[in-house]
């Protein structure tokens, strides 16, 4: 009987391997990594991945810095491309993590292995101090993001676009909430939450599991991150 | 007017009894199954063995359903527009459960082969809960054993009321209960061989357990289309022919009257409706006797809903009348004598 066989395979498998690490990776990025080379790709998406100075910046890039030095890699090489040139690179295990402010809404669920969320970010519309919305409120949007088309159908306020942010210190405005601050206004309502995942290989469950709880480890720190980096 | 309408179906006591304990039953594998469901489809992440468990642990739901929905509508007074009563509404749904259950499992398979062509590895991360956040693996591991263990019991339970009341969707339910720890087990494996690195026996395993839903599927399908094709009646587990066949056309050779005799019989859900042709041994009282010969044999027989007389004469026995399926059972071909 087949399946007698296939157990009985598996059972031999199972007491023959040494279960010094489990789950193990299939292509044995963890050990890789350990004491060699992190291999990570980049997408620029401000704050997350920057690429405006040489060294790359973003909360995401501090993030695998740390982690890296976790796991003892040796060194961090960057390799910079579109998602969708990572993504493939990452399915041929040429690299080990694409990040660059994915979250769980990608389109590339079945070619790489997304990570828990480790941070949720939400589109707010801000409100200065003592304003309330209100149906009809005119709430400025920036060119270019789905900011107007969520206001349109989320709230009976009326969506004004502007290329800049900058024009919207002190009015009403739909604006990711770390800006709040920055733009003197308070979160009046949630337009659209953003669940934050990096990529890694599929199959390197070993890596994945580690990664997974070194980013659920520092939800905290991504918060400073955010902080820091998030400043226009 | 003459009552075209067959008799409402009553059972005696020892089967009610039976009936009543298979009910309770059925209940509770439906609660049990629904806790299942839900546990596995937390736990299911991306591996294919666990989909597979998923869409078998869904269709085991399906037997239960049929049975408890099939024994209420037995006790519907069969009307002038049915006059058979309703009792076929259990093989049109035992039909379509069938097929669903081929084109599942046919799905799952072809997704596990397509894994294993394209040599897909399967990602399992961890999984959130409180501050511990294990390995997906283990909580898989768990729901497998919660949906795996219990059903094993279940089925027996289920087994042994099967035989006393002669009930097939009983019986095709307990039989899929018994052989639910095999899935579990082969996931179980599969879910295990990811953890050891293995990328391969994930997909394995689901096309494992999803040729076992096929193979189900098919089985199931071809035994509710001969139902439907009005075919001889089985034995629960599908194995020989009947034997009320053989016992109805012995009891009716037992009359005094009855010169020879040959019995056709059709399912209707869980129980039996058809014909008896006899030669009757002269012309006296033909009428009465086969009146009297049709309540005799429903009422020593529970699982024959009804029955009609055919008094034919020897002549027609051969070629003329309608012939039934080639005897391969004992009691017909004593007939032929």
């Amino acid at each position: 009987m087949p399946r007698t066989l296939l157990a009985a395979a598996l059972l031999i498998t199972l007491l023959t391997t040494a279960a010094c690490q489990f789950p193990r990776d299939v292509g044995g990025t963890l050990d890789n990594v350990k004491g060699g080379t992190l291999r990570v790709g980049l997408t620029e998406a401000e704050p997350w991945v920057s690429l405006q100075h040489d060294d790359p910046s973003g909360v995401e890039v501090g993030l695998i810095r740390e982690f890296a030095a976790k796991l003892g890699a040796a060194r961090v090489d960057y390799t910079t491309g579109t998602e969708e040139e990572l993504v493939e690179a990452l399915h041929a295990r040429e690299l080990d993590v694409v990040i660059g402010g994915i979250t769980d809404k990608t389109r590339w669920k079945k070619e790489a292995a997304l990570t828990k969320p480790y941070l949720t970010t939400h589109l707010v519309i801000g409100m200065p101090p003592g304003q309330d919305l209100q149906d009809g409120t005119r709430v400025i949007t920036e060119n270019g993001r789905s900011a107007a088309a969520l206001v349109e159908r989320k709230t009976d306020a009326v969506p004004v676009r502007a290329d800049d942010l900058e024009t919207a210190r002190g009015k009403p405005a739909a604006v990711d909430e770390w800006l709040l601050d920055d733009l003197g206004l308070r979160e009046a309502k949630s337009l659209e939450a953003s669940e934050h995942v990096m990529l890694t290989a599929p199959g390197e469950n070993g890596f994945l599991v580690e990664l997974e709880h070194f980013l659920l480890d520092r939800k905290q720190r991504a918060l400073e991150l955010l902080d820091t980096e998030g400043r226009p | 007017m003459i009552d075209i309408t067959a008799p409402v179906h009553e059972l005696p006591p020892e089967q009610e009894q039976a009936y009543e304990k298979a009910r309770k039953l059925e209940w509770f594998s439906l609660a049990y199954l629904a806790t299942a469901i839900a546990f596995v489809y937390v736990a299911l992440g991306s591996s294919q063995a666990m989909k597979a468990a998923w869409v078998e642990d869904i269709l085991s739901l399906l037997p239960p359903i049929a049975f408890l929905v099939a024994n209420r509508i037995r006790y519907r007074r069969p009307t002038e527009r049915f006059p058979w009563g309703y009792h076929r509404a259990i093989s049109v749904a035992y039909l379509l459960a069938a097929g669903a259950l081929l084109l599942l499992g046919t799905y799952v398979l072809v997704d596990s082969l397509m894994k294993l062509v394209l040599a897909e590895r399967p990602p399992i991360g961890v999984f959130v809960f409180a501050d511990v956040d294990p390995w997906a693996g283990w909580v898989m591991l768990a729901a497998l054993a919660y949906t795996g263990i219990p059903p094993v019991f279940l089925g027996r339970a289920k087994l042994k009321l099967a035989r006393q009341i002669h009930d097939k969707v009983l019986y095709a339910d307990a039989e899929m209960n018994r052989a639910d720890w095999m899935t579990a087990g082969a996931a179980a494996l599969g879910i295990l061989g990811i953890g050891m690195g293995l990328w391969w026996a994930d997909a394995v395993a689901g096309a494992f357990i999803s040729l076992d839903i096929v193979r189900d599927g098919w089985r199931n399908l071809k035994a509710a289309t001969a139902d439907l094709m009005d075919s001889m009646p089985r034995t629960y587990d599908d194995q020989t022919e009947d034997p009320i066949v053989a016992q109805l056309h012995d009891d009716l050779l037992a009359m005094p009257w009855v010169q020879d005799a040959r019995v056709r019989l059709r399912e209707l859900g869980h129980v039996y409706a058809g014909e008896a042709f006899v030669v009757p041994a002269d012309g006296a009282d033909v009428v009465a006797r086969a009146n009297d010969a049709r309540l005799q044999l429903m009422r020593d027989h529970w699982k024959l809903h009804d029955i009609v007389i055919v008094p034919v004469s020897d002549d027609v026995k051969e070629g003329a009348a309608p012939s039934p399926p080639d005897p391969s059972g004992t009691a017909p071909s004593r007939s032929a004598r």
